[in-house]
């Protein structure tokens, strides 16, 4: 962890190139970061909402189904994209770390740094919708930074075992595709928790990104503070997670040089 | 004290049949094992004292850069340890840690970082750096649309100026033009003088004679040789002279008989491969390649077993079928069981066997090599015959085998076969002792020409007219070029000789340019043209290229015979001086 904040001007760099290519070098980069969410915020809100009438329970407007869906969903996307991107960042970036004794650990942080800018997007998209549906949130949106810091953490988190993982076994990165597609339909994302059948609950209480878009949609959507049973077990499983992966990653690390 | 110490260092590679194999490893933690070790380094042991140079020659795939990528903290040591007191910088390959998108100014600062420096310090070095590497303007550009040069140049400003106490230098150095490397020697040397710790890796060993304080050798993995810079060079040349000798005689002996000048080509089989009808089960193409033997490149048709081509050609009388078989050496351990050559002629609806082998290189040390056949076409004078050439095999591997059918060719006995004796510019002259530090050289034995004259021998000797391959600069060299005459020559007959070094052409010129008239030669005619010359020039190995041709005019010559790097000889001199020529000044001083 010094080393993050010893390199924090190489982070620096490696962020702003990063997002200068995706989003400065091209306008239509920044174009389609916001016009892709929305068609597909759009498209899912018509399936869900529109054509099988997916509600809230005991609510049968089709706005709070779309915001709902909307909080989790833009919050899911960003950490989607980070985790693939993350995955291939030390496998993408061999020619420094074979070369010379580069401190590795920074490709997965600065990408998944750099791709908060998505998040952002994303936020900025719900919250327009919000002022036109709903008008001004209430104060529990201050609860939203502490939701990012929760993702970057649990973002980070996986971006080091499968950057590192995917040293070890270059499947992962294509399999992710797979795994995220099964994790979104697993997830209360497009649906509400209390469509899904009593023998199958505990799938959910099993699942981190469950507990991580309960926060996303309190501050958002509900504006309440999350459930104690939602945010205790999320923040220790976070706090352990995070250190465990910074473990796993020091400890693969050393194959590096030799597997690349 | 230690700048490095190496103790017993060793670097185990495993390596996997495939990619799964690793997998499976992981998955049952150790309990099955797929891999097989590779030792890269093993027992390396040595200690860089603080101030000193070090070199470590190695040819490629010795151990250089698994030993420094372990000292540069790449890779991690599988057996023994490593110690280094103080800051390492090292220039490891071409602008390795550079990131092509970021600005020259960027990588300084990001190197920077890494070697551990402040933005203040990097700062303060910064127009240093810049003015070191000459890239002027550019260092706001991209890396991408650098030159490896200019690449080369930054890194070694960067390296050379971020305060290290060690600096590691490798053969990128090799890259740079000649100013910039000798603006880098001056460098290194002002570090030396300052008390820095100097790593060498490469293979230029007159930068190892000229650096270093003492050297290595490393060979497969080991330290093979250690001591004084002079001794582990000359071991390095003795080494690569041994590596020289062993390919050889593994690649390029022939056997059988081969075809005098007596013959002529009628049909090339590897110049009409494209008419030839090819069965190949394994879906290896077949195809043609240039195969190097005795340094004379050669066409050869590779047919991976099982495969089968088929000519069909009118066969004109008095023809026979030249050919050779060989199995590269790359393949011979994996095909046990060898490979079988056949070769079939279908005419009238009637095949019939011509010639069957069996190649067995990995058993019989016979089989090695090309063999060479002819096999007369008598039977199938004035026909049109279909012929069948066809490989198989039963080794485990076929894909490694690289079973060739050489130069096969359709040959006639020429009407009016040459009536003087055969005679091999090559086999008469080669002094053996230099023929193992041909490496040196680029070395293109060819040899091109009418011959409407040929040369018979060439042989260099001393001032005396004795045979001899090795002179002290400033020696007498005569170059004796016998020549016999096929046919009848009237006039602008000359004969020339070029001298070659490592790198360029030292000298070369003719019996015209040098206003001698040869005057006009019949046919059986022998002649010996001597150059001789005082060879004031550096220690190495030079070459001689010989020729005589009719130069009708400057334009238009007429070439008869003429050997390219025919034979060499060793000049050498104990007098200190750098570049070719020793030009013998002469110096005064004038007090003013």
């Amino acid at each position: 962890m010094t080393s993050i904040f010893e390199y924090r001007g190489l982070i620096w760099n490696f962020i702003k190139r990063d997002i200068s290519q995706k989003y400065v070098g091209s306008l239509l980069g920044l174009y389609w970061s916001v016009i892709n969410p929305i068609i597909t915020l759009v498209v899912y809100i018509l399936v869900f909402g529109v054509f099988l009438k997916v509600r809230l329970p005991g609510d049968t407007d089709i706005w709070d189904f779309a915001l709902y869906f909307a909080a989790g969903f833009l919050p899911w996307t960003a950490f989607q994209d980070s985790i693939m991107r993350s995955a291939r960042s030390i496998i993408d970036n061999k020619n420094y770390i074979k070369k010379v004794p580069f401190p590795s650990e920074i490709f997965p942080i600065y990408v998944t740094l750099s791709e908060l800018v998505n998040l952002l997007i994303g936020l900025v998209i719900f919250f327009v919708l919000f002022l036109i549906l709903k008008g001004i949130p209430t104060v529990f949106i201050l609860l939203l930074p502490f939701a990012i810091i929760l993702q970057i953490m649990f973002t980070l988190s996986l971006a080091f075992f499968l950057s590192s993982g995917a040293v070890y076994f270059r499947d992962i990165p294509q399999m992710l595709t797979a795994i995220f597609m099964i994790w979104f339909w697993a997830t209360p994302i497009a649906y509400t928790v209390n469509l899904i059948p009593e023998g199958l609950h505990w799938i959910v209480t099993l699942n981190p990104a469950y507990y991580m878009l309960e926060i996303y949609r309190d501050a958002l959507f509900y504006g309440k503070i999350p459930d104690m049973s939602i945010l205790v077990p999320f923040v220790v499983f976070s706090v352990v997670l995070f250190i465990a992966s910074i473990w796993f990653f020091k400890k693969t690390k050393r194959g590096f040089g030799e597997l690349l | 004290m230690n700048a490095i110490s190496v103790r017993q260092l060793g670097k185990k590679f495993k390596m996997f049949p495939s990619p799964g194999g690793r997998f499976l490893e992981y998955l049952s933690a150790g309990r099955l094992t797929r891999h097989t070790d590779f030792w890269a380094l093993q027992d390396i042991s040595f200690e860089i004292p603080a101030g000193t140079t070090l070199g470590i020659l190695g040819q490629n795939g010795s151990g250089k850069s698994t030993l420094l990528s372990i000292l540069a903290g790449v890779l991690e040591p599988s057996a023994g340890s490593f110690e280094i007191n103080g800051k390492v910088s090292a220039i490891l390959e071409l602008g390795s840690g550079f990131h092509p998108e970021f600005s020259g100014r960027d990588n300084v600062y990001m190197y920077g970082s890494i070697m551990g420096l402040s933005k203040q310090e990097v700062d303060d070095r910064f127009d240093e750096i810049v003015r070191f590497s000459e890239l002027g303007d550019f260092i706001d550009q991209p890396l991408r649309t650098y030159s490896s040069g200019m690449i080369v140049r930054l890194a070694f400003s960067v390296a050379v100026n971020v305060n290290a106490d060690i600096l590691i230098v490798d053969e990128a150095l090799a890259v740079g033009d000649a100013i910039f490397q000798h603006r880098c020697f001056r460098k290194i040397r002002e570090m030396q003088e300052a008390g820095k710790t100097i790593l060498y890796v490469g293979h230029d060993t007159e930068a190892v004679r000229n650096l270093c304080t003492s050297a290595l050798l490393l060979d497969g993995g080991r330290i093979i040789e250690r001591g004084d810079p002079n001794t582990v060079v000359n071991k390095y040349y003795a080494l690569i002279a041994e590596r020289e000798r062993t390919y050889s005689e593994g690649n390029l002996i022939e056997h059988g008989e081969i075809l005098g000048e007596e013959y002529e080509t009628t049909y090339d089989f590897a110049q009409h491969l494209s008419d030839a009808k090819i069965v190949s089960t394994k879906g290896v193409p077949i195809n043609v390649q240039t195969v190097e033997i005795q340094s004379v490149p050669r066409r050869v048709i590779f047919a991976h077993p099982p495969s089968k081509l088929t000519y069909t050609i009118p066969v004109e009388p008095v023809s026979s079928l030249a050919f050779a078989i060989g199995i590269l050496p790359a393949a011979w351990d994996k095909i046990p069981q060898g490979v079988k050559f056949d070769i079939d002629a279908v005419s009238d609806g009637a095949t019939e066997p011509l010639f069957s082998r069996v190649l067995m290189p990995k058993r019989n040390i016979g089989d090695r090599g090309w063999h060479n056949f002819i096999l007369p076409l008598e039977n199938y004078s004035g026909k049109t015959v279909s012929l069948v050439f066809s490989t198989s095999g039963s080794g485990d591997d076929l894909s490694y085998c690289w079973s060739a059918w050489g130069w096969g060719k359709i040959v006639k006995l020429r009407q009016s076969a040459n009536p003087f004796p055969h005679q091999n510019v090559e086999d008469t002259t080669l002094n053996t002792d230099i023929k193992h530090e041909l490496p040196e050289l680029s070395n293109s034995k060819v040899r091109i020409g009418n011959k409407k004259a040929r040369i018979t021998k060439v042989e260099v000797c001393d001032i005396d007219g004795n045979e001899k391959l090795t002179f002290q600069s400033g020696d007498v060299v005569k170059i004796k070029t016998h020549i016999l005459f096929n046919q009848s020559i009237e006039k602008n007959l000359t004969v020339g000789c070029v001298i070659k070094g490592k790198y360029s052409e030292i000298f070369g010129t003719n019996t015209r340019w040098e206003k001698f008239n040869l005057g006009s030669k019949n046919a059986g005619d022998a002649i010996t043209v001597v150059f001789s010359q005082e060879v004031k020039l550096a220690t190495g190995i030079y070459s001689v290229t010989t020729g005589c041709a009719i130069v009708h005019s400057e334009e238009d010559v007429e070439v008869l015979d003429r050997c390219y790097d025919c034979l060499f000889f060793r000049v050498t001199t104990n007098k200190k001086m750098v570049g070719i020529v020793d030009l013998c000044p002469t110096i005064e001083v004038i007090n003013n």
